[in-house]
């Protein structure tokens, strides 16, 4: 159905090709997963076949790509989106319209289908992905797991033949992305070609019939799924690959407690914490936590559990209820001081950074005139060096991430708080900011809130579970 | 009654010859008239709440301008800037809420596309709809980011440094906005937007007999104030 | 890059325009409330401080018309939201006259863009024309006192609206010097200039 004869593929402003001769043929009705570490031009072939490259993001594109015999690239993006439908990563960015129904019907509306077509494909979708609950909504009230639902329902409506996934899991948390199981095991039945660039995979283990593996640009293996579930895990790792089965909160965990051995009290007591909206009920209540110092403590729950929140009012952004003390000094802290002695990385990091470059970013607060070499020495542990005489927003995301925390350890932050630090990471980039954050943990108390099951296994000394209301 | 509704062409000519009889040399006790219609329409709409607010909030309003110009409470003083503009588009506020109450944004598009207003502003408005909210969730974020990392923002800072103020606040808002313009548009390509140039709705306008009622009447009242003003009244 | 208006313009166009019309309302709006004096020179220091985002806008969409487009949709947003008061019509003249002057400059003229930005500038003109030229007569309508039509009144004057021209003018050429460098410094560097 799909034709990739030696496609290469090169952006305007870069000297390097991001696909090398490209070869690829793809059935129809076939569930195609490609894989492989970033960058390395998974989501490039997909835009290739959805018509972004080269019509909107421009580049030197050589080769033949044809879809049922025609060449592809003499259509249109438009065009094409009448049998290729596309879902991306971020479930924030992807609406056009402010009511959910206005959404969905989106796709259908510039096809210019009829009121029948529109009312059938309607019913339809509502009753095959089961969103009757999200119709008729404002969509900035969403979770950010319903907002990705109505973004997938929106291209189901338009009942394309083929569909493709950009990392359509990258945001979710695991009840999402059963939902995501459920779609795709929906779209097989029907027909559907599917192509899903992902980092986690294991919700499609059941269903990729090809596993399309890249390196640099190029298909260095063509495997199955049963060649990932049984490979070692030195050598999936190696290939940067991530966990093929459903990752599972490691046995240790069971033992966590939200005070300390021999009822010792931490270098941090949280007591009576609460928090409610203006005029609202509580979102959460924690009655008392005791943290040590070198702690890595996990907060686990499902999107919309308050996890950020709470993130905010530790970190004093947010006032809420409730004492939070130091063990120097028996003073409850005040919002304010808890600014002073907090750091937070948030989901978005591109809202952290406000100067021109790397080296003002970790200057900021600094007074001292030792600052400059500290500041490179932090930056030279983070892997900044060279960059910073580089526009912060001009990085990757791994290393805006690494400037917030530098700035975090320049400031001296005691209490540092991550905010899904691992959303779309792959496996080696997920490695490395687990070991940056254990090398940093030493004396300072780290947070981390994150649903990516795998990445809390691997670096936090104690789990908690905020599940609306509670923390358990 | 059925539910009340016009359509949005029509509320929008109402809006134009209210517009009208206030931009002109029209008798003051007119716009008061076209005051009454706007408080009507929320009541027919049944959005009772808000109907009790106006009223509420137009009593206190006049009894504020009453006080500063009848008694010397010197505090009062500083009220007359807000009192003034509140005052002045007093109407507006009420039939404005109506209009935003009362019409759905596909409603909108689709009258816009009625009028033949073109694609490409059609999506600028929808654009400009859309990002509205989202410019308040982000600039919220980015200003919880700037008092975590220790920016102060009290008035005093602002006069001190307003530049950087200014700075530290634009560049992460106009950055973010723009990212999500892009991922944005390549959403909407991937769905045909500007495959055609217009696009079909489920919802449906129309003109009703009741359209042309209030068209009418509002109308007819311009033309009883320019009467009037003629001196043939 | 295609030479008409393509959709991704048109959306670059809408975001960029609905920062620009928050910020000004806001802006002025906060200015006004503390003293209806403010009016001209709240048009000015909003000019001043939302320059950026319209030299952001003329080097994103270097296309005919653009500029057009996102003043005149301004000015109509605002003439419609004020109910068709004619004044606000004398603000298309300023878009118009900034349009031609930047496409003079194929868009990428700096200092034909600046001179353009202090013609956009005058889009709003028409909120202060509407007092100049039906002050009494509103005030009256709105219910205020004859006292207070009369103090508010004599504030406006054909000097003061002379002046005030000026001042727009003079804080709009500033703030292009601000945009330009706000783009250098940031934007272009950000990669979405």
């Amino acid at each position: 159905m799909i034709s990739f004869h030696d496609v290469s593929f090169k952006y305007i402003e870069k000297k390097e090709y991001i696909l090398k001769n490209i070869n690829l043929d793809i059935q129809k009705g076939e569930t195609v997963l490609f894989l492989g570490k970033s960058g390395t031009g998974k989501s490039t072939i997909l835009n290739i076949i959805n018509g972004i490259i080269p019509n909107y993001l421009e580049g030197d594109l050589s080769g033949q790509v044809t879809l049922n015999g025609k060449n592809l690239t003499s259509s249109s993006i438009q065009e094409l989106s009448k049998q290729i439908g596309s879902v991306f990563q971020n479930p924030k960015s992807q609406f056009f319209n402010l009511d959910t129904t206005d959404e969905l019907l989106f796709g259908l509306s510039n096809h210019r289908a009829n009121k029948e077509k529109m009312e059938q494909r309607l019913s339809t979708t509502i009753s095959n992905l089961k969103i009757k609950n999200l119709v008729d909504r404002n969509i900035f009230q969403l979770s950010g797991g319903e907002k990705q639902k109505i973004a997938y329902s929106s291209v189901y409506m338009t009942d394309p033949d083929i569909i493709i996934f950009d990392e359509p899991s990258s945001n979710l948390d695991s009840d999402a992305i059963e939902d995501l199981r459920d779609l795709i095991e929906r779209l097989k039945k029907e027909g559907k070609t599917i192509l899903i660039a992902e980092h986690r995979i294991y919700y499609l283990m059941d269903y990729v019939d090809r596993i399309v593996y890249m390196d640099q640009g190029e298909i260095k293996e063509i495997m199955s799924a049963e060649q990932i579930i049984n490979m070692s895990d030195e050598k999936r790792q190696a290939m940067g690959i991530r966990s093929p089965i459903t990752p599972v909160l490691h046995d240790r965990f069971k033992f966590s407690n939200l005070g300390l051995n021999d009822n010792k009290k931490g270098d941090l007591s949280i007591k009576d914490f609460s928090y409610s909206h203006t005029y609202g009920k509580e979102l959460w209540y924690i009655p008392e936590l005791q943290c040590e110092k070198n702690e890595i403590i996990g907060i686990l729950g499902k999107n919309g559990s308050g996890k950020t929140t709470l993130g905010y009012t530790i970190s004093g952004i947010l006032k809420g209820k409730g004492k939070m003390k130091l063990s120097s000094s028996n003073k409850s802290l005040k919002a304010r001081h808890r600014r002073k002695l907090c750091s937070m990385i948030m989901q978005d990091v591109n809202h952290q950074l406000f100067l021109d470059t790397v080296l003002k970013e970790l200057l900021f607060l600094a007074k001292k005139d030792d600052s400059l070499d500290k500041a490179r020495k932090i930056a030279e542990k983070l892997d900044l060096l060279e960059y910073l005489e580089a526009h912060p927003l001009s990085l990757s995301g791994g290393q805006k991430q690494r400037i917030v925390i530098a700035s975090a350890i320049m400031d001296g932050k005691k209490i540092i708080i991550f905010d899904e630090p691992t959303s779309g990471l792959d496996f080696d980039s997920m490695n490395n900011v687990s070991e940056l954050i254990k090398n940093i943990a030493k004396d300072k108390i780290i947070f981390i809130i994150s649903h990516d099951i795998e990445f809390v296994n691997k670096i936090c000394t104690r789990v908690f579970f905020l599940d609306k209301g509670k923390k358990l | 009654m059925d539910n009340f509704r016009l359509d949005p062409r029509t509320k929008l000519i109402i809006f134009f010859i209210m517009g009208a009889a206030i931009f002109s040399y029209m008798p003051t006790f007119i716009v008061g008239i076209y005051g009454f219609i706007a408080f009507l329409l929320l009541l027919l709409s049944k959005k009772y709440k808000y109907v009790a607010v106006y009223i509420i909030l137009y009593f206190i309003i006049r009894v504020t301008i009453y006080f500063i110009y009848n008694y010397d409470f010197l505090f009062l003083n500083s009220f007359k800037g807000i009192v003034n503009i509140f005052s002045m588009y007093f109407l507006f506020l009420v039939y404005g809420r109506y209009f935003i109450l009362t019409t759905s944004i596909s409603e909108f598009s689709l009258a816009l596309e009625k009028i033949r207003i073109p694609l490409g502003i059609q999506i600028i408005l929808l654009v400009m709809i859309r990002y509205f909210p989202t410019i308040r969730v982000e600039f919220k974020s980015i200003f919880n980011a700037m008092r975590l990392r220790g920016v102060s923002f009290n008035p005093l800072g602002f006069i001190r440094y307003p530049v950087k103020t200014i700075e530290y606040l634009y560049v992460p808002l106009v950055y973010s906005l723009i990212k999500t313009g892009d991922e944005l548009t390549v959403a909407a390509l991937t769905r045909g937007l500007g495959l055609y140039m217009s696009r079909t709705y489920l919802t449906e306008i129309g003109f009703t007999f009741r359209d042309l009622i209030f068209i009418f009447v509002s109308f007819g009242l311009i033309l009883l104030g320019i009467l009037i003003k003629g001196g043939v009244i | 890059m295609k030479e008409n208006m393509q959709i991704k313009d048109y959306i670059t166009i809408g975001v960029i325009l609905a920062i620009y019309f928050i910020g000004f309302n806001l802006i002025l709006g906060m200015l006004v409330s503390i003293s209806p004096k403010l009016l001209f020179i709240g048009q000015g220091i909003a000019s001043l401080i939302l320059a950026p985002l319209y030299m952001l806008l003329v080097a994103k969409v270097q296309k005919k018309w653009a500029i057009l487009i996102f003043g005149a949709t301004m000015v109509t947003i605002t003439l419609v939201m004020t109910g068709g008061a004619w004044p606000i019509a004398f603000g298309y003249l300023g878009i118009i006259i900034a349009e031609f002057i930047s496409h003079s400059g194929d868009y990428k003229n700096f200092i034909k863009n600046n001179i353009g930005y202090v013609f956009f500038s005058y889009w709003s003109i028409g909120m202060a024309l509407m007092y100049y030229f039906m002050g009494k007569e509103l005030l009256s309508k709105a219910g205020m006192p004859s006292e207070y039509i009369d103090e508010f009144m004599v504030n406006i004057t054909s000097q003061n609206l002379i002046i005030g021209i000026i001042i727009i003018a003079v804080l709009a050429f500033i703030g292009g010097f601000i945009g330009k460098a706000m783009l250098k410094k940031h934007f272009k560097r950000a990669g979405i200039a």
